[in-house]
């Protein structure tokens, strides 16, 4: 394996949200295109995308429960081949103080099909490592994502 | 939103295309989306086709948007899907979604997908 889990890439976003979506929308606007910038991998960086709107929705909507005076702050460490997202906020800690596993029920029928539930099996499908901590009355999350695959590196 | 005439709606197998416009289907437009979905659809057809050639991001209340307006159908309805972006596609394997909706590459081969 790289020694990935050491490296800590440059800061290239350093931003308060407030949590709701419209400015949870606008942050990610910014992280594309601070990553855009760097030259990570434009299909690496739509999954990033991806991986942070369902994180920065979370606290939206668990962590501060739809409270829209709540404030997350989001960095973003990156360079072509790695990129680390620091989220925190003052919300509520998650249940039982870990992330959640993120395990979706097997598809039943139509009718009984979830219409949620499925944000932290996408975090836990994209990001390489996540790691949850709770520190005193905020909660600090980093997601881990490595830029180009390795097949992508190689060609 | 925009949604295709109703001509022979009322013929068996009738197809509806609802084209998309937005370019995220995410938690700022959810819930006004499966509203819209829920009430552009014919209740004659039997097939409905969502259209989501614009849309560049959807993410899990997106995802949530879609499932809703899916359960909303009447029985005999289908929705279906076409046109997905590489990453809204990657959604929908990544939830298994792909095992419940009928994902078409493009509108027309929908249009002509044979349902019995």
């Amino acid at each position: 394996m790289e020694p990935t889990q050491d490296r800590t890439p440059p800061l290239i976003l350093d931003v308060w949200i407030r949590a709701e979506p419209a400015e949870v929308r606008e942050g990610l606007s910014r992280s594309r295109r601070a990553l855009a910038r760097i030259g990570f991998d434009p299909e690496r960086g739509e999954e990033a995308e991806l991986m942070l709107a369902e994180a920065l929705n979370n606290v939206v909507e668990h962590a501060y429960d739809g409270r829209e005076d709540g404030r997350i702050h989001l960095q973003i460490q990156a360079d072509a081949g790695l990129a680390l997202f620091r989220i925190c906020d003052f919300g509520c800690e998650m249940p039982g103080g870990h992330a959640p596993s993120g395990r979706i029920a097997s598809a039943p029928e139509r009718a009984a099909l979830a219409e949620g539930g499925y944000g932290w099996h996408l975090i836990r499908r994209l990001a390489d490592t996540v790691c949850y901590r709770r520190c005193g009355s905020s909660n600090c999350l980093e997601l881990r994502l490595r830029g180009a695959s390795r097949q992508d590196a190689e060609d | 939103m925009d949604a295709d005439g109703a001509a022979g709606a009322d013929l068996p197998g009738a197809v509806q295309v609802i084209r998309v416009e937005e370019d995220r289907i995410d938690s700022v437009v959810a819930i006004q989306f499966k509203d819209a979905v829920r009430a552009l659809i014919d209740p004659r057809v039997s097939r409905v086709i969502l259209d989501l050639e614009r849309v560049a991001f959807i993410d899990s209340s997106g995802l949530g948007a879609i499932i809703a307006a899916m359960k909303g159908l009447d029985p005999g309805q289908q929705l279906e899907l076409a046109a997905l972006s590489p990453v809204v596609d990657k959604v929908f394997r990544m939830t298994r979604m792909d095992t419940i909706f009928t994902i078409h590459e493009a509108v027309p081969s929908a249009r002509a997908a044979f349902h019995p």
